[in-house]
């Protein structure tokens, strides 16, 4: 039996992992100049495609590659329509979410026969916890620690890796100032349209990959809607963490405790007198955007964000 | 003369009677085999619970009674009323439909508006009652069902202690958590329970974090009626250490526990499923409308008449004779009248 904390650490560690994944690759996008509110639909994909491709290959790391390219081909559609022919971005978004809860569902339809939903994958080939029994022991953390999904550390890797890339390497130099001064960028001599391409697939590739822990690292089986509005709070915790990589971790992990809490007011029996609260609990990560976004601290998004980079336009 | 018209006023009595008996004997005594449209819930087909119950019904009346169904599958509820007006006027269809039948308490609003506006068409719906002489409202009694398997994890439980995984807090999924709490209490008086919600039907991930939840602070057996969120608990339990099980809801889903679904062998962590058999419903009104029996009203489906039941898969996890025994005991004390379960008794919980 463990207490409620060390419970609510792996609760939180489990519910923002995919928020966490999926808002770092909303950054990609965001900070090259366009916007991405189809990260929900990528995240469907991602989760679909693992399920599929572990159920034929056998093996979850294929599965787990497998998302991260389907993503990035949906996110490549988004990039194609919003850099090369310059269409409007939220349009596109909100298109990209249509097709991946239509071709989920469809390509359910078409592998197991059954619509909307997949058959459950065998225990023996999903991503299970890597157990390691020596770190039981530490107070608080160790309970979580000690049965942590490899995705929950990949996504760690994640954050670190994210934050070199996007403030110690050229390219995140190159992709921030797409989004900021893509005039000046291309000034420089640095094609802005390759930039914001790829930076958009990036994006497909996070939510891919956050789409697939939910399918094959936390659960067993694909079904319809199943990422139920992630890619969204995802899109919130980007904005709440100022399109910065820390930001997005610590705003994903926020949202990720604040759904650990409800599911301790639900599931704990010593919780249950605050059960009437439970759904007041669950709207606190939108209220806190509203809050956060209108009153204490200005979100400053990318400059250039959501305008399509025409050359040598006059101003 | 006399002799011809008495010939006359009886071969007109014996043709009046005929055509009388005809016109109104006539479905019971040539039974013609009806045309049915199915409105699905938004889950769609491939749930492997409420609405595969509801199309192997139907499936049943086609080959048993000749029966030929269409159907469609609503992604969204407000696709309801438009699906459930174009079977009323058959409007891109080919025939009219001697009944529409729609599946899932949410259907109730659209069922209501389109029922009133053609009074003449027969209309069917499950798990909620619309009050309309053209509606057969098919409901169950699924506290009935939840006291067995709530009974049988009294005895199974270890740690005197179970929960509940629901999908909202609304009436229809208290019943089934009433009726547990019964069922446990019933078995193991004072039993430890625990009560949560997933909010959200198809989030698995939700269901599998209630779960794990439940499951550290030392609960062993979760009944799990959250629709495909329910799922996320056989997910859970297959992951913990130790003797953790869960209970699965409407069809049976012993196989779903199983380490390989596939290929469904034993150990499975799910003892047994309290089954409500829509099948069984669906397929009794088809039989009321091809016989004429057809009434609008309430159709009650309980223990006493097949409509609710538990699974047993002595192939995958054999229940204690103890528990089935009590279940047993149970299912004829309430078929019998002796135990009443008063549904909507929040105070098992509270």
């Amino acid at each position: 039996m463990a207490d409620p904390i060390s419970v609510l650490v792996l609760l939180t560690l489990q519910m923002s992992t995919p928020l966490v994944l999926t808002a770092l690759g909303g950054m990609f996008s965001e900070r090259s100049g366009i916007v991405n509110i189809g990260l929900e639909g990528m995240m469907l994909i991602g989760a679909f495609t693992a399920v599929a491709v572990t159920h034929v290959a056998r093996n979850p790391w294929i599965g787990l590659l497998a998302a991260v390219i389907g993503g990035g081909m949906l996110a490549a559609v988004h990039a194609v329509i919003c850099v090369k022919f310059k269409g409007n971005h939220i349009v596109s978004g909100a298109g990209l979410i249509l097709i991946g809860a239509g071709l989920t569902e469809f390509g359910s339809q078409a592998i197991w026969g059954h619509k909307g939903y997949s058959d459950p994958l065998p225990t023996t080939i999903v991503l299970k916890p890597i157990e390691i029994p020596a770190l039981e022991g530490i107070p608080i953390v160790g309970y979580a620690l000690s049965r942590l999904s490899p995705v929950i550390y990949i996504m760690f890797i994640m954050v670190a890796l994210c934050w070199y890339v996007m403030y110690k390497t050229p390219f995140g130099l190159r992709i921030r100032a797409a989004g900021e001064d893509p005039s000046t960028l291309d000034a420089a001599g640095v094609n802005v349209e390759d930039i914001r391409m790829i930076g958009t697939i990036l994006s497909g590739c996070f939510a891919g990959l956050g789409g697939a822990y939910l399918s094959i690292g936390y659960n067993t089986a694909f079904g319809s809607g199943m990422t139920a509005g992630r890619g969204f709070i995802s899109l919130a915790a980007l904005i709440f963490g100022n399109w910065t990589p820390i930001g997005c971790f610590l705003a994903g992990t926020f949202f990720g405790l604040l759904m650990g809490v409800r599911i301790m007011i639900e599931g704990l029996a010593e919780f249950q007198w605050l059960d009437p609260y439970s759904e007041f609990v669950a709207m606190i990560p939108y209220v806190f955007v509203i809050i956060g976004l209108a009153g204490i601290r200005r979100s400053i998004p990318p400059k250039a964000v959501g305008e399509a980079y025409e050359k040598e336009k006059r101003q | 003369m006399e002799q011809k018209t008495a010939a006359i006023v009886v071969i007109v009595i014996i043709l009046v009677a005929g055509v009388g008996a005809i016109v109104f004997l006539g479905p019971s005594l040539f039974p013609q085999a009806p045309s049915i449209a199915i409105v699905f819930a938004t889950g769609g087909l491939g749930d492997k619970s409420f609405n595969d119950g509801c199309f192997e019904g139907a499936q049943q009346a086609k080959e048993e009674l000749g029966a030929n169904f269409t159907y469609v599958e609503p992604t969204a509820t407000s696709e309801y009323e438009g699906y459930l007006r174009d079977f009323a006027t058959h409007e891109g269809q080919d025939e009219p439909y001697d009944l529409i039948v729609g599946i899932g308490f949410d259907q109730y609003d659209a069922m209501s508006t389109v029922a009133e506006e053609y009074p003449e068409q027969k209309f069917a719906i499950i798990d909620t009652v619309v009050d309309l002489p053209n509606v057969a409202s098919l409901v169950f009694e699924e506290h009935e069902g939840a006291a067995l398997v709530g009974a049988i994890a009294g005895i199974v439980t270890d740690s005197d202690s179970v929960g509940f995984v629901g999908g909202m807090d609304i009436d229809l999924i208290n019943k089934f958590a009433g009726g547990y709490v019964f069922g446990a209490n019933y078995t193991n008086p004072g039993i430890n329970y625990t009560i949560g919600y997933t909010n959200n039907w198809v989030d698995t991930a939700a269901g599998k974090a209630l779960a794990d939840t439940m499951y550290a602070a030392g609960t062993d057996i979760i009944f799990a009626a959250a629709g495909r969120s329910g799922l996320g608990v056989f997910d859970s339990a297959k992951e913990q250490t130790g003797d953790k099980y869960v209970i699965g809801v409407d069809s049976p889903q012993m196989y779903y526990g199983t380490d390989d679904p596939e290929n469904p062998e034993p150990p499975t962590v799910c003892i047994t499923s309290m089954l409500k058999r829509v099948d069984v419903a669906v397929y009794s009104v088809i039989e009321d409308v091809m016989y004429g029996t057809f009434q609008g009203g309430v159709n009650v489906f309980d223990l006493a008449n097949g409509g609710l039941g538990y699974e047993i898969n002595e192939d995958l996890f054999t229940l204690p004779q103890a528990a089935k025994d009590a279940a047993e005991d149970l299912r004829n004390k309430i078929v019998g009248g002796e135990i009443n379960i008063d549904q909507y008794n929040t105070t098992y919980w509270e």
